[in-house]
Order: C-alpha cells, then structure tokens, then sequence
C-alpha cells in the first residue's frame, strides 16, 4: 500500500487547489495542463518506457476531441461514455497505423509518425459533412471550469494508475525490454510486433482521452488545435519531465502549458522564452525534472556530509 | 532421435560464406560443445538455432520439429534458452526483474488483468517473484536481486544471465562463452551450475574457447573451422584428431617454421 502514499497525498493535494487559486480561467488552465499531462503519460509509456517515437500524436488528440464531440453533438452520448469511447476509436486508429508503422526503427518511424500527424488535421479540413471543416465543432462543455478540472483530475488519477499497474508488472518488463535490447525480448518470448503495437494503441488511447477533455474543456474543436506543434510540444514536455517518469510527465506538462501563459504579456517573446526554458532544462537536467528530486537530495547530502 | 539436429545449415552474407554445408546432432541429456577458431561460424550457428539469423539453406529440427517454421519469439516456448557472449541484460533493471524476464512466456495472467492489478495478475506477479529468487539463490546471487544491474561485477552478471535462462524453463539450454571472462573461482562455479543444469535434464549446447573446459565438461564435441564442421566426436576423438590438431595448432606450426628458418 505504500506505492499510494505519495500519489494520494498529490492528487489530493491537487484536488484542494481550486479552493487556493480561485477564478473560471485560472481553472481553466489548471484543466488544460492535466490534460497535457494525460497525453504526455501516454506518450511516455511509448518513449521512454519502449523506447519507440511518434512525432505525430497531437493527431491522436484530434481524432478522441472529433469523436467525443461528434458522439455527444449526433448520436446524443453523455459525456463519461463519450470520453472512453474517443480514447478507443484513437487506439483502433493507432493500433490499425502502428502495425506496419512499427516495423521501422529510428528516423523511418519518427517520419511516419510525422506524416500521419501532418494527414489528419488535413482530412479533418476536408471532411467537412462530419467534422464541420474549418469552422469546427461546438460540444457541450462541463459544467463549469472548476468542475472541469477535478473532471480531469479524477481520469488523469485513474490513467496514471493504470500506467503505473504495467509498469510495476509483466507487460512493463516486456516494454523495458524491448527498449534495451530486442534479441532479449525476442529471446524471452516476447512478440516484438505485438509489444510495440498494443502500447502504441494504448499510448493513443491516453491522448485520445485528452483530446476529448480537451474538446470539451473548451467547448470547441477545429482541425488546427491539435497540430504538428502540439506533436512536437508532448514530446518536449516528456524528454523535459524525464524520459520513464510518470511523475515527470505530469510535472513536465504543467511547466510546458503554464509558460505560454506566463510569458504571455512579452508580446512576441513567449515562444522564444519557451523554447530557451526547455533548452535550458534539457541541457541542465538531462534525465529531465524528474531527476531534479534526487538531484536536490544530493546537494542536501553532500552539504550534510 | 536427436533433440536438435542441423542438417546442411548454410549463412552466407553476400559473397561470405560464415556457414556451409554444417551437420551435427545433440543428444538429449548430453552437454555437446561447439568449438573452433574465432569467425568459425559458432555464434552465427546459436543465431540460427534461436532464429535470430535465417539460414540461406538447410534444415534445423528440434525434437522433430521445423525450427526455420517457428516465428523467433516461439523458440523459447518449444524449450530452448540460451546467454549471450557479451551479456544482453536489461541494465537499468533490478536483477530480479531481469530473471522474471525469463518467466514472461509462461508465466502469465491475461493480459487486461495487468492494467487494472486484477488478483490475477497479482498472483503471477508474485508466483513470478517466487521463482525468479528461487532461481537466484540456486546460482548464489539472491542477495543480489533487488540491486541494479549497471555496476555488478561481470562474474555476477553471467550468472544472473544463467538464472534468466534457467527460467525459460528450457529442454535445450544454448550458452554463448560462459567461462568468458570470469575468474578462476567463478568458472567452476559455472561449471558446477551446468552440471546441475544437466542433472536436471536440461540438455546443454556450448560453445567455448576454453578447451580444457570443454573437454572437460563435454560428452560430445563439434569442430567448425571457415564455417565447416571439420570434425565430430567425443572429447578423445576430436582431440587426436589431426584435422582439429592442424587447426587450432596451425599458427604455432608456422611459429616453429619461422624459429627454424630464423
């Protein structure tokens, strides 16, 4: 039971702060980086935990945002049967896309990842009869922000569970290695198509969650805001929070989203600051934030000694 | 029968020829080495076997089975386990949790039972615990099992690579160079876990630069020199051999030569 301690105490934590840091946009944005770090979990498992690339997830955000909201708009869903169910239609996606795409290794795989996250904002543009083309789609959203963000604090709570649950477990030491080296895991019986395809699905599965709660959280969707840039930004917020690290990721994503916002009155400098920031941390923190606890652990340490 | 026969396994890499022509069969229950030269074609032989490599031609049949059928990740639920010659462990990983590496294939919940730690998945999780330590105490490394693999010394390691081995569960076990750079009290160490391994009905495949190792150890010995087998017996056969004399003794021959000329 002690592996619930600290997260409990976090997410608990977490769960308090609307009543600390007050007003609808403040919560807003406080929704918007969980839901970063819901995909940027996802995303981890798939890169620092099986050590494969995907340059193009923010598509599999687009296509769990389009479903939801398109499942509550026509077909009438609530929203805890809409949310699930754009996580699944992302992972029948990425599943159908990583089987062949898989079989790559290195620059070829990060290539078709990048081409499928460039085609679907294009098809999401021209299929205009489902997805309302450039003018997007205008779901229900939640109830009010605050509720957002506990929304997505509970899914993040529950993913980073189930994260957690393969990690610690067989699956998480078929992952490992086939990260570390493949005639291993070909040795010890594991399918190296099988493995890196089902977390693949599973990696698209978080960020199709996301991209729902996203979609609602804003009460819109077009084809633009889940783009290349966003492929691009999850990646930087997963190497930023250290590459196989949960915690990371979480923390990655609320420094990644809350930047923009923080630099948001240097008018014109707030991606250069971003991108300066990030640099910055991947040159002084390599293993990224998450090595920054046993990092200070040292200091305190050798200042002790 | 045979467990394992090869039959006319030849690699070529482009105009290279790293295998031809080569035939051998291992007994059940025996420890058959396969020796000779560096680039003889040994390592390229135990590639073959855990399909690793594809031949460019020939048969490998174990326990009268088409091995070149089987897909490279079902040789280790037909029973055949091997190490490596440079260690392949999962560095960042505990020790423990590379030898419940060697569980994946058998031992197992289904597999949506892990994400949500259904009890399923909790009793494998911890039947897998059980044995891996069971296994590490039998090679002498259990004190070792929850330390990381970066930084044990390598005599620990090889060790550590047997038990992973041992925990396929194999009826044919391949082991690439164990003796290779351990100390002298680590190697009858190993020794003795091959022994043991052999006792247990595991039949053993070893190929090995130590020959008095070998010819210690063995019950039947396959020569290969140029990727041909160039001789087939027991440790007294094929050390009397001249074939095998000429081969391994080649080089001190032309040494004598030039000492005389000189």
């Amino acid at each position: 039971m002690r592996r619930y301690l600290w997260p409990a105490v976090g997410f608990g934590l977490a769960a308090a702060l609307p009543f600390v840091i007050t007003g609808s946009y403040r919560h807003n944005i406080m929704a918007l980086m969980l839901v970063y770090a819901i995909a940027a979990v996802g995303l981890n498992l798939l890169v620092g935990i099986a050590g494969q690339i995907s340059m193009g997830h923010g598509a599999f955000m687009l296509i769990g945002g389009y479903t939801s909201a398109i499942l509550t708009l026509k077909a009438g869903l609530p929203l805890w049967l809409s949310i699930p169910a754009a996580g699944v239609a992302a992972a029948l996606v990425g599943f159908v896309l990583g089987l062949p795409a898989l079989r790559l290794h290195g620059h070829f795989l990060a290539l078709a990842t990048l081409s499928f996250g460039v085609a679907i904002p294009q098809i999401a543009m021209k299929w205009g009869s489902v997805t309302g083309g450039a003018m997007g789609l205008s779901p229900k959203g939640f109830a009010s922000d605050r509720i957002a963000y506990w929304t997505v604090l509970g899914v993040l709570a529950l993913l980073v569970w189930v994260a957690d649950n393969l990690l610690r477990s067989r699956p998480g030491r078929a992952l490992r290695a086939v990260r570390d080296s493949e005639v291993v895991a070909l040795s010890m019986g594991i399918s190296l198509v099988w493995a890196k395809t089902s977390i693949f699905a599973l990696s698209a599965f978080f960020a199709g969650v996301a991209g729902a709660l996203g979609t609602h959280l804003a009460g819109f969707i077009n084809p633009t805001d889940y783009n290349m840039l966003i492929s691009f930004q999850l990646l930087a917020t997963v190497v930023v929070g250290g590459l196989g690290s949960i915690p990371g990721s979480i923390a990655g994503a609320v420094l990644v989203t809350f930047l923009p916002f923080a630099f948001s009155r240097s008018k014109g400098w707030a991606s250069t600051i971003e991108g300066l920031a990030i640099i910055g941390i991947v040159i002084f923190l390599p293993y990224g934030l998450a090595s920054l606890v046993q990092k200070l652990r040292g200091v305190r340490r050798r200042a002790a000694s | 029968m045979p467990l394992l026969e090869v039959e006319g396994l030849s690699v070529s890499f482009g105009g290279l020829h790293a295998l031809q022509d080569i035939r051998f069969a291992v007994a059940e229950g025996a420890i058959h080495g396969l020796i000779g030269p560096n680039g003889a074609g040994k390592t390229t032989a135990f590639n073959c076997i855990t399909r690793l490599q594809t031949p460019t031609a020939g048969a490998i049949r174990f326990g009268g089975k088409d091995l070149l059928k089987v897909a490279p990740h079902q040789v280790v639920r037909l029973g055949i386990a091997r190490t490596f010659q440079n260690l392949e462990l999962c560095r960042n990983q505990s020790v423990l949790e590379n030898v419940m590496l060697g569980l994946y294939h058998r031992v197992r919940a289904p597999h949506l039972t892990y994400p949500l730690f259904l009890p399923a998945a909790r009793r494998a999780e911890e039947a897998s615990r059980q044995e891996a330590l069971a296994l590490l105490e039998r090679v002498g490394c259990w004190e070792y099992a929850q330390a990381p693999v970066a930084g044990l010394p390598y005599g620990v390691l090889k060790r550590v690579e047997f038990a992973r081995a041992l925990a396929c569960k194999p009826r044919l076990l391949l082991l690439d160079e164990p003796a290779a750079g351990v100390t002298s009290g680590e190697r009858s160490a190993l020794v003795q876990l091959i022994r043991e391994a052999r006792d247990s009905g595991i039949t053993v495949l070893m190929v090995e630069h130590d020959i008095s190792l070998v010819m210690s150890l063995c019950d039947q010995i396959t020569v290969l020199d140029f990727g041909r087998v160039i001789a087939d017996g027991t440790p007294d056969e094929v050390q009397n051999d001249p074939a095998v004399i000429a081969a391994y003794l080649g080089l001190e021959e032309e040494v004598d030569g030039h000492a005389s000329v000189g």
